[in-house]
C-alpha cells in the first residue's frame, strides 16, 4: 500500500480518492468570493461523481489510516462547501449550495445522518432570505429537493422529515407567488414534498391547491412551468387519502374547463353543450363542488383579444394536462371513479369544432373572433387529444361502454384532422384503440383508417424519391407544413380536375387557396411540381400512419380481407422498396415539424411490411420474396435498429418460407386455376398499353409486384409435388385452391375501386382487345395512380427491368385464375378443356417434376416470349 | 397466507356440494366454498380476483354468488331476472357475461354491478359462452352459435345501425352447443350434442373444419402451446384432437384425433389446462377430478369432490389483491342517465409517477453551460432568465404550430371568404 504519499498501486488504490478529492479541495475549488470558470467547475463535478470522491466506501474496512485520511478530505470539502454558501457573494453561494446538493447525492450513509438536520438549515436560510439572489433561492430548491429524496431512504427518520417538509411548504407558499426560474424549481421541490411526505401538506392542501390554481391561471407562467404546476396538482389528491378527494379534484378542474370553453366556443356551437356537459358533471340534484382555486379569475383585465391567447388556452392546457397525469398515475387508494361520460362529452365538444361558424350566427360573433380561435385551435386539439389518450390509457377495459362513441369520434376527428401534428396524434389514438380492444375495434376502424393510411402514403409509393431528391430545391425552400396543406389542395385539386375542371376547382372558395392556385394547377402537369406534391406529407404523419397500419394488420390482419388486404399490402411493399432506395440524402432534409428522419420511416416501413407478410390470409403472401430481400438488405446496415429488427424479421418469416405448420383446412374438391388459351392472349394484349409511353414506372412496378403473387404459391405447389409425386392426383391442388379462392374477391375488389381511376385508354384497350371480365380484372391495375403517368418518370431501374419476364409469366396467372375457379366449380378435373389437359398433365406424370418450374408453368411459357418483346417498347421511349 | 404463486384447481358440482379448491402442487383441499350448484360453464374466476358462480335454478331463485379465494361462504348474492346458464368474464375482470335461459344475454359491469345491457341472442337457452377480444361468441341449446361485437353491442346509436345485431350466425350444428373455446388467430372451437366439433375463423365468419366424434362432445380446452384441443366425450373418454390438417396425409376425417385419455367412469363434462399446457384437470359426471400430464398422458392426480357430477373445473391462481366491495348485480339495466355511469381506476402501482431525483448535478451542468456561452455576468446580474433552456425549444414548437396554422387557416379565412372581410 502506498500509505498517504508516495506512489499509488493502481487507479484502484484506496489511497488514491482521498488524495485525489484533497487536491480538488485545495487546488481547484475556489474560495468565498472567488470565481472560476465554468470548464473547471465541470471537471471537479466530473471527479467528483466519476471515482466517487465522497463516498467513503472502501474495500479495506481494517485499513483505518485510509478511514481516516478520507474522513479527514471529504471533512475539508464540506467545510468548504458551506463555506461557499456561507459567502455573501451570490456566486460563491450559489455554487456552495450546487455543491452541497452533488454531497447529498454523493456522501455516505453515515455522514448523511451526522449532518442533514444542520445542512436543511442551511439550506432553509438560503430559502428564507428574501434578499437573496434569485438563481441563489433556485438552486436551494434543488438542493432541497435532493436533501428529502436522501431523506426518504432512512424509514426511521420519516417522522423528523416530516416535520422539514412541513416547514418546507410554508416557505413554499410564498415562493410560488414569485416568478422566473425560482418558481420553476420550487414546484418540483413542492412535488418532490407531495410525493415523499404526503403527510406534510395535508395541513396546507387547500391553500397549496389555490396556490397552484392562481398560478395556473396566471398569463405569467410559461407553458413548461405550467405543465410543471399541472403535475403538482395532479399528484395534490395523493395527499388525502380517500376516494372522493381525486374525484372532487378531477369534477372541479373539468367544471372549469367546460366554463371557460363556454366563453371560447361562443357562436362556434349549440349552445346548449356546454349545459349539457354540466349536467354530467354535476348531476342534479347534487350540490356543485367548490369553486377550483379561490374562484379568482385572472385576464379580467385583458383585452379580449388578447385575453383568448394568453389566458384561455394555455389555462385550458394546463387543467387539461393536469387530468391527464391525474389519469394515468397511481393514487394509494383502492379505486377511482373516473367521470368517464363526462369526459367522452368534452372531447367530444372540443374535437368536433372545427372553426366553422354554428347555423345561428350570434351578432357577438365577428370574423375576428373566428379568426382567433382557428387560430388557437389546434393547440386545444393537441390537448384534448392527449387527454383522449390518457383516458383509453386508464379505463383500458372499462372504456368499452363508450368505444362505440369513441369510435364515432375518431372518425369525424380524421376529417378535421388535417395539420401533421393533428394527425400524428389521431393515429397514435387509433394504435391504442386497435391494441387495447382488438379485433373488435378493428372491425370499426378498418375502413377510416386504411382509407386514411393509404390517403396519407400514396403518394410515395412510386420509386421516383430517388429521382427527385437530388433536386429538392423547391422543397427545401418551403416548411413542410405549407407544403403540406398545398400538397392537400392539390389532390383535392387533382380530383376536381378529373371530375369537372378546372373551373370547379376555381369557384370553390374551400379548395383555392390563393391566387397562384391556377399556376399550381398548371404547374402539376410538370414533373417538378408532381414531384412536390408527392414528397409533401411529412414523414411524422407516415410514419404514424404506417405504425398504426402495422397494428391493424397485428390485430385485424384477416378481417373482411377481400375490401383492403391487396391494396395494402401492395401500398406497403411499395412503401417499404421506395423508402429502403432512398439515399441518405433525402433524410437530412430538416423541417420545423418532423423530428423524424428516413430512417425511423425505414424501419417503420418494413415493420408495417412484416406485419402484412404474417397477418396475410393467402398460405402464401404475395409480395414475400421482394419482402425478404428487402430484410436481407437491411440486415447488413450493422449497427442500426433496422438490421437488427431485419434479422428478427427473417427469423419470423422463417415459418412462412418454410412451412411448418398444418393448414386448418383440407382441400376442397379440386379446382382448376389455370388459364384458358384466350386468357394468355388477352394478358398479351395488355401489354400493348405502356408502349404509349404513358404509365411506365407505376406500371413495372405493379405488374412485378403483383405478379409474385404467383411466383410463391407456384413453389409451394413444387414443393408439394416433389415431396409427394406418388401421392393422389388432387394432392398439389390444395394451396392454389386457397389460393384461388381468396383470390377472387381480391381482384374483384381491385377491379371496382380502380375502375373510377382507369383512363380512358384503358378503358378503350379493354373494349377493343377483349369484351371477357377478364381483362377488366387485370387491367385496371395499371391504371393506378395516374399522376405518374409522365413521361419524365420513366427511369425504370435495372431491377425492375430484369423482372419484366417473371411478372409477365405469371401475369396470365393473375389474371386467369378466377377464371379457372369459375370454369371448374363443378369440382371435377376432367372435363376442362384444353387448359385442364395442360395443367394436368404434369400430374399424371410425376417424373415431370424433377424438373421443376417448367411443367408448372405450362401457359406462362407459351405466352412468355411474345409479351416480352412488346414490354421491351416501353424502355425504348 | 398461501405464497403468491399458489395453483389452485377449482371444481364444483350441480348438486350442492360447494365448489371445493385443492392445491395443484401439494393436492390437499384449500378451501370448500359453500354452498354452490352450478350446471356447466358457470364457474368463473374474475380477473384472478375473485370467484363467480351462477347457481342451477332451485326452487324459483337462480343467484349468482361472489367468494373471495379465502374465505369458505358466499360474498355477495346477486339475484337476476332470470336462471343464468352460461357466465364468463372478461380478461380484466370488468365485466361479466351471463347467457340466460330464455336466450338472452346480460351483460354487467363489476364494479358497478350495473347491467349495462340485455338482449336477446337464442331461441332456447345460452348454453356457453366465450371471448375473443371484444368478440362475443355464444352458444346455444338450439344449435345455433352466434358472434356479437360488444362495441356495437353496448352502444344503442351503433345497434340501431347495425344490420344485423349479431356479427355472424353459425346453424351448422344439428344439436344444442356443449361448449366454446376461442384461439388466438381469430379461431373459435365449438362442441356439439351432435358428435361433431366445429371450427370456426372469426374473422371471415366461416366454418373452417367439422370434426365427427364416437361421443357426444360436452368440453372443449385448448392446448396453449399448440394446434392441439382436448373434447371431452360423454363416453369419459378426452379426446386429444389436432386442429390442423395434415396436408400430407390422405385419411379420412377422424385422422385429427391423436388419441385419447381414458380413465373417467362418467361423461367427462369440464376441462381445464394450465397455462404452459403442461397439465390438464378433467371434471367427470363419475365425481371426480383428474389431473394429467399432457406429456405422458397419466393421471397425477385425482380428487374427489362429491357423489354428484362435477361440472366446472378450473385452475387458478388466486391473485389476493385489496378489492374494493363487490357489488350485487342489478336486476334491470337502469334508464339512460338515471345513474352516472363511472369508469373506476383500480390503482396499479407501476402508473406511479416518478420524481426526478438528484437534480443538483443536472441544474449545476445546465447553469455552467449557459455560463459559458453568456459569461458570469450575465447570469448573475441579470436574473439568470436563461437558466430555463427549454423555452428555446418549446418556442419552436409553438412557431411551428403558428405557421402550419397561419398557412391552412389564415389564409384560407382572411384571403378567401369575402363574407368575413366585409363584416
Amino acid at each position: 500500500m502506498a500509505g498517504a504519499g508516495g506512489f499509488l498501486a493502481d487507479m484502484n488504490d484506496g489511497w488514491f480518492k482521498p488524495r485525489l478529492l484533497r487536491a480538488v479541495v485545495s487546488e481547484r475549488l475556489p474560495k468565498a468570493g472567488s470565481t472560476v470558470p465554468p470548464a473547471e467547475l465541470f471537471s471537479i463535478l466530473e471527479a467528483v461523481r466519476t471515482h466517487g470522491l465522497l463516498t467513503e466506501s472502501h474495500l479495506d474496512a481494517l485499513d483505518h489510516k485510509l478511514a481516516e485520511a478520507w474522513r479527514a478530505a471529504v471533512d475539508s470539502w464540506v467545510d468548504r462547501v458551506v463555506e461557499l454558501m456561507a459567502s455573501d457573494s451570490p456566486y460563491s453561494c450559489w455554487l456552495g449550495t450546487c455543491f452541497l446538493g452533488v454531497t447529498f447525492q454523493e456522501c455516505s450513509n453515515m455522514r448523511f445522518l451526522q449532518s442533514y438536520s444542520d445542512w436543511f438549515e442551511k439550506i432553509l436560510r438560503n430559502l428564507q432570505e428574501q434578499s437573496s439572489l434569485e438563481l441563489v433561492t433556485a438552486v436551494s430548491c434543488t438542493s432541497m429537493s435532493d436533501l428529502f429524496v436522501r431523506l426518504a431512504n432512512f424509514l426511521n427518520l420519516k417522522k423528523e422529515a416530516s416535520s422539514f417538509a412541513g416547514r418546507v411548504v410554508e416557505l413554499l407558499l410564498l415562493l410560488l407567488n414569485e416568478n422566473g426560474p425560482v418558481v420553476d424549481e420550487a414546484v418540483d421541490l413542492l412535488t418532490t414534498v407531495i410525493k415523499l411526505y404526503p403527510s406534510s401538506v395535508n395541513r396546507h392542501y387547500n391553500r397549496v391547491e389555490s396556490a397552484i390554481a392562481a398560478k395556473i391561471m396566471s398569463t405569467e407562467v410559461n407553458v413548461k412551468s405550467s405543465k410543471k404546476f399541472a403535475r403538482a396538482l395532479a399528484l395534490l389528491p395523493s395527499v388525502r387519502v380517500s376516494e372522493g378527494t381525486w374525484s372532487l379534484m378531477i369534477q372541479k378542474i373539468l367544471i372549469v374547463v367546460n366554463n371557460l370553453l363556454n366563453d371560447a366556443f361562443l357562436g362556434l356551437e349549440e349552445e346548449t353543450k356546454g349545459r349539457e356537459i354540466m349536467m354530467l358533471l354535476v348531476p342534479p340534484g347534487n350540490d356543485p363542488p367548490p369553486v377550483f382555486g379561490d374562484g379568482t379569475r385572472s385576464g379580467g383585465n385583458l383585452h379580449v383579444t388578447k385575453k383568448f391567447r394568453v389566458y384561455t388556452v394555455p389555462t385550458i392546457s394546463a387543467l387539461v394536462h393536469c387530468c391527464c397525469v391525474m389519469l394515468t398515475s397511481y393514487y394509494p387508494v383502492q379505486k377511482v371513479n373516473v367521470p368517464i361520460r363526462a369526459l367522452v362529452a368534452l372531447l367530444r365538444r372540443v374535437l368536433l369544432v372545427d372553426g366553422s361558424l354554428h347555423k345561428k350566427l350570434f351578432p357577438s360573433t365577428t370574423s375576428l373572433q373566428q379568426e382567433l380561435i382557428c387560430f388557437e385551435l389546434p393547440s386545444l386539439h393537441s390537448s384534448f387529444l392527449d387527454l383522449l389518450t390518457a383516458t383509453i390509457k386508464a379505463t383500458r377495459s372499462q372504456l368499452l361502454p363508450h368505444a362505440a362513441n369513441i369510435v364515432r369520434l375518431v372518425m369525424d376527428y380524421f376529417k378535421i384532422a388535417k395539420l401533421p401534428t393533428m394527425r400524428t396524434k389521431v393515429y397514435r389514438i387509433v394504435q391504442l384503440l386497435l391494441t387495447s380492444m382488438g379485433v373488435g375495434m378493428s372491425l370499426h376502424l378498418l375502413d377510416v383508417m386504411v382509407s386514411n393510411a393509404v390517403g396519407d402514403l400514396d403518394d410515395s409509393c412510386v420509386n421516383d424519391m430517388t429521382l427527385f431528391s437530388t433536386n429538392p430545391s423547391k422543397v427545401t425552400n418551403e416548411s413542410a407544413s405549407k407544403s403540406y396543406s398545398k400538397k392537400r389542395k392539390q389532390e383535392s385539386q387533382i380530383q376536381n380536375s378529373h371530375a369537372s375542371g378546372l373551373e370547379k376547382a376555381a369557384i370553390s372558395p374551400k379548395k383555392r387557396k390563393n391566387s397562384s392556385m391556377p399556376n399550381t394547377l398548371k404547374g402539376m402537369m410538370t414533373l417538378e411540381t408532381a414531384s412536390n406534391v408527392r414528397m409533401l406529407t411529412p414523414l411524422s404523419v407516415k410514419i404514424a400512419a404506417l405504425e398504426a397500419l402495422e397494428i391493424l394488420l397485428n390485430v385485424g390482419g384477416s378481417l373482411r380481407t377481400d375490401r383492403w388486404r391487396a391494396k395494402v399490402d401492395l401500398l406497403l411493399i411499395n412503401i417499404a422498396r421506395s423508402a429502403c432506395d432512398v439515399g441518405v440524402g433525402y433524410g437530412q432534409r430538416t423541417s420545423t415539424v418532423q423530428d423524424k428522419n428516413i430512417s425511423d420511416f425505414r424501419l417503420v416501413s418494413l415493420k408495417a411490411l412484416l406485419a402484412s407478410f404474417l397477418s396475410s390470409p393467402h398460405a402464401r403472401p404475395p409480395y414475400l420474396a421482394q419482402g425478404i430481400e428487402l430484410f436481407r438488405k437491411g440486415k447488413l446496415e450493422i449497427g442500426t435498429g433496422l438490421a437488427e429488427f431485419c434479422s428478427r424479421a427473417l427469423l419470423a418469416l422463417d415459418v412462412l418460407a418454410h412451412p411448418r405448420a398444418l393448414s386448418l383446412e383440407r382441400a376442397g374438391p379440386v379446382l382448376d386455376c389455370r388459364a384458358p388459351e384466350n386468357a394468355v392472349f388477352g394478358a398479351g394484349a395488355c401489354k400493348v398499353l405502356p408502349s404509349r409511353g404513358q404509365c411506365q414506372v407505376m406500371e413495372d412496378e405493379d405488374d412485378w409486384l403483383v405478379s409474385t403473387k404467383d411466383v410463391e404459391p407456384t413453389a409451394v405447389r413444387m414443393f408439394h409435388n416433389e415431396k409427394q409425386s406418388t401421392l393422389v392426383k388432387e394432392d398439389p391442388q390444395i394451396d392454389s385452391f386457397g389460393e384461388a379462392v381468396q383470390d377472387v374477391p381480391a381482384y374483384n375488389k381491385s377491379d371496382a375501386s380502380m375502375v373510377d381511376l382507369a383512363t380512358e385508354e384503358t378503358y378503350k384497350l379493354n373494349k377493343v382487345d377483349n369484351p371477357s371480365i377478364l381483362h377488366d380484372v387485370s387491367t385496371p391495375i395499371y391504371s393506378k395512380l395516374p399522376e405518374t403517368r409522365k413521361p419524365g418518370v420513366a427511369p425504370v431501374s435495372e431491377e425492375n427491368r430484369t423482372h419484366q419476364v417473371d411478372h409477365l409469366q405469371n401475369r396470365s396467372f393473375t389474371v386467369t385464375e378466377p377464371s379457372g375457379k369459375l370454369g371448374s366449380s363443378g369440382g371435377a378435373p376432367s372435363g376442362q378443356g384444353v387448359a385442364s389437359s395442360i395443367h394436368k398433365a404434369p400430374e399424371s406424370s410425376p417424373s415431370c417434376f424433377t424438373q421443376p418450374s417448367k411443367p408448372i408453368l405450362p401457359d406462362a411459357e407459351s405466352e412468355d416470349s411474345m409479351p416480352d418483346i412488346v414490354d421491351t417498347d416501353p424502355d425504348s421511349d | 397466507m398461501a405464497p403468491p404463486s399458489q395453483q389452485l384447481v377449482f371444481a364444483a358440482s350441480s348438486t350442492d356440494a360447494g365448489v371445493a379448491a385443492w392445491d395443484l402442487r401439494t393436492g390437499a383441499e384449500a378451501i370448500r366454498h359453500r354452498p354452490c350448484a352450478s350446471r356447466p360453464r358457470a364457474l368463473v374466476a374474475v380477473a384472478d380476483r375473485f370467484l363467480a358462480a351462477a347457481q342451477a335454478p332451485a326452487g324459483n331463485s337462480a343467484p349468482i354468488y361472489y367468494y373471495h379465494w379465502d374465505k369458505p361462504q358466499v360474498a355477495v348474492k346477486s339475484f337476476p331476472t332470470e336462471p343464468i346458464r352460461a357466465l364468463i368474464a372478461d380478461p380484466e375482470g370488468s365485466y361479466l357475461i351471463g347467457g340466460g335461459v330464455s336466450g338472452d344475454i346480460f351483460f354487467w359491469e363489476v364494479a358497478t354491478g350495473e347491467l349495462l345491457v340485455r338482449w336477446h341472442a337464442h331461441y332456447r337457452d345460452v348454453r356457453c359462452l366465450a371471448l375473443y377480444d371484444l368478440l362475443l361468441v355464444s352458444g346455444s341449446e338450439d344449435g345455433s352459435i352466434k358472434v356479437w361485437d360488444l362495441i356495437t353491442m353496448l352502444d344503442e346509436l351503433a345497434r340501431s345501425e347495425a344490420k344485423t345485431p349479431y356479427l355472424y350466425s353459425f346453424n351448422q350444428h344439428a344439436l344444442p352447443v356443449t361448449d366454446i373455446a376461442c384461439f388466438h388467430g381469430a379461431i373459435a372451437v365449438s362442441s356439439s350434442e351432435d358428435r361433431t366439433c366445429k371450427i370456426w375463423n372469426l374473422s371471415e365468419g366461416r366454418m373452417i373444419r367439422s370434426i365427427s366424434f364416437p361421443a357426444i362432445i360436452d368440453s372443449i380446452e385448448l392446448d396453449p402451446r399448440s394446434h392441439i384441443f382436448y373434447a371431452g366425450g360423454r363416453d369419459g373418454k378426452i379426446y386429444v384432437t389436432a386442429m390442423g390438417v395434415d396436408v400430407t396425409s390422405q385419411g379420412s376425417g377422424d385422422s385429427s384425433i391423436l388419441g385419447a385419455l381414458d380413465d373417467h367412469s362418467k361423461g367427462v363434462t369440464s376441462l381445464a389446462s394450465s397455462t404452459d399446457g403442461l397439465l390438464l384437470v378433467s371434471g367427470s359426471e363419475d365425481g371426480s377430478v383428474r389431473v394429467w400430464d399432457t406429456r405422458t398422458q397419466q393421471v397425477t392426480r385425482k380428487f374427489k369432490h362429491s357423489q354428484g357430477p362435477v361440472t366446472n373445473v378450473l385452475i387458478v391462481t388466486p391473485k389476493r389483491v385489496n378489492l374494493p366491495p363487490l357489488q350485487p348485480l342489478r336486476k334491470v339495466c337502469a334508464a339512460n342517465g338515471e345513474v352516472e355511469p363511472q369508469a373506476v381506476i383500480l390503482p396499479d402501482p407501476e402508473n406511479d409517477v416518478h420524481i426526478a431525483e438528484y437534480r443538483s448535478s443536472n441544474l449545476l451542468e445546465r447553469c455552467l453551460d449557459s455560463l459559458q456561452q453568456h459569461g458570469n455576468s450575465s447570469l448573475f446580474d441579470s436574473g439568470a432568465s436563461t437558466l430555463n433552456g427549454m423555452p428555446n425549444q418549446l418556442g419552436t414548437e409553438w412557431r411551428s404550430k403558428y405557421l402550419e396554422l397561419q398557412d391552412l387557416f389564415v389564409h384560407q379565412v382572411l384571403g378567401q371568404t369575402p363574407s368575413s372581410m366585409d363584416t
